[in-house]
């Protein structure tokens, strides 16, 4: 078992019975899904591309946050 | 651990969000609101995610939700400017059955200290190739992490092992980014032992050799149960 999942399981410890239940469904369909959760060859050369991107803009997180915020309103 | 986004992400959740406002906006909320506050968990488990198509990135499929968040982690900046390489992970895909797990002890540099090895069996071989801080073939992911940790190696479920790796070849650079990474501008070096690991002498040791570190090969010598 990794540290890390030895401190989310430490976490998901501290919580009441029926959130456990709710981390534990997430956790399982993580690992049932987890060979469908993969990138298409398209999305790859997309990761590629922006990161190459010489023009690549960046934002800060509450920049994003600000513009996550305005949605839908 | 500071977060930042590309632009074209945030158009993405853009795109997400009002694909699915055309039905119902109080759940596009929902979805990209959780998007993006699983974003944030990078903030404290940068490295929560597995190691990415794309050399250097890493992928972390948000639970129940068919998202991918693409990253990365720029651990110069994790740094300061005369960090040396505190810990490699090494992950053995396939092979012996379970992930072979290894970390280094606290290197300077490429120094492993002081750890057992034994019998020599398997070749943990890995095909030269070029990236930075992490990366994966098929059979083997590298990862330099932020922390120094013990140097367990996990190969079946019921016994941890002390392993010292007795040869590793390296290949590194400055971190100076505004090369091309391809262009490796470091030196190589050798590590042999027996009784215990050598550093070959290197003068003039760049100041940062963490970000562009590559280990070409691996070669374990042999395992043995750990005291435990």
């Amino acid at each position: 078992m990794t540290k890390l999942l030895e401190q989310a399981l430490r976490q998901v410890e501290q919580l009441p019975d029926a959130e456990q239940d709710a981390a534990a469904g997430a956790l399982l369909d993580y690992v049932k899904h987890i060979h469908d959760m993969r990138l298409t060859d398209a999305q790859v050369a997309e990761v590629r591309r922006r990161r190459a991107d010489p023009n690549r803009k960046l934002l800060s997180h509450e920049e994003a946050r600000e513009r996550i915020a305005r949605l839908g309103s | 651990m500071k977060l930042v986004f590309d632009d074209q992400a945030i158009a993405d959740l853009e795109n997400i969000f009002n694909w699915i406002a055309q039905d119902s906006p109080a759940i596009a909320k929902t979805v990209v609101d959780r998007l993006f506050s699983s974003t944030e968990l990078l903030i404290s488990f940068p490295f929560m995610g597995h190691v990415g198509h794309d050399p250097d990135t890493f992928e972390w499929p948000v639970p129940r939700l068919p998202y991918i968040v693409v990253y990365e982690v720029d651990q110069a900046q994790e740094r300061p400017a005369r960090a040396q390489l505190n810990l490699v992970s090494i992950k053995q895909s396939h092979g012996f059955g379970n992930s072979l797990a290894v970390d280094q002890r606290p290197v300077e540099a490429f120094q492993i200290a002081d750890e057992k090895l034994f019998a020599g069996f398997f070749d943990l071989g890995v095909p030269a190739r070029d990236h930075c801080g992490g990366g994966i073939d098929h059979n083997f992911g590298f990862g330099i992490a932020a922390q120094t940790r013990d140097f367990p190696v996990q190969l079946n479920t019921f016994d941890l092992f002390s392993v010292r790796i007795d040869q590793i070849q390296v290949r590194w650079s400055t971190s100076d980014r505004r090369r091309p990474r391809r262009r490796w501008r470091g030196r190589r070096c050798f590590l042999r032992a027996r009784g215990r690991l050598r550093r070959r002498k290197v003068s003039n040791a760049p100041a940062r050799l963490v970000q562009c570190f590559h280990a070409a090969a691996f070669r374990v010598f042999g395992l043995r149960p750990r005291d435990r």
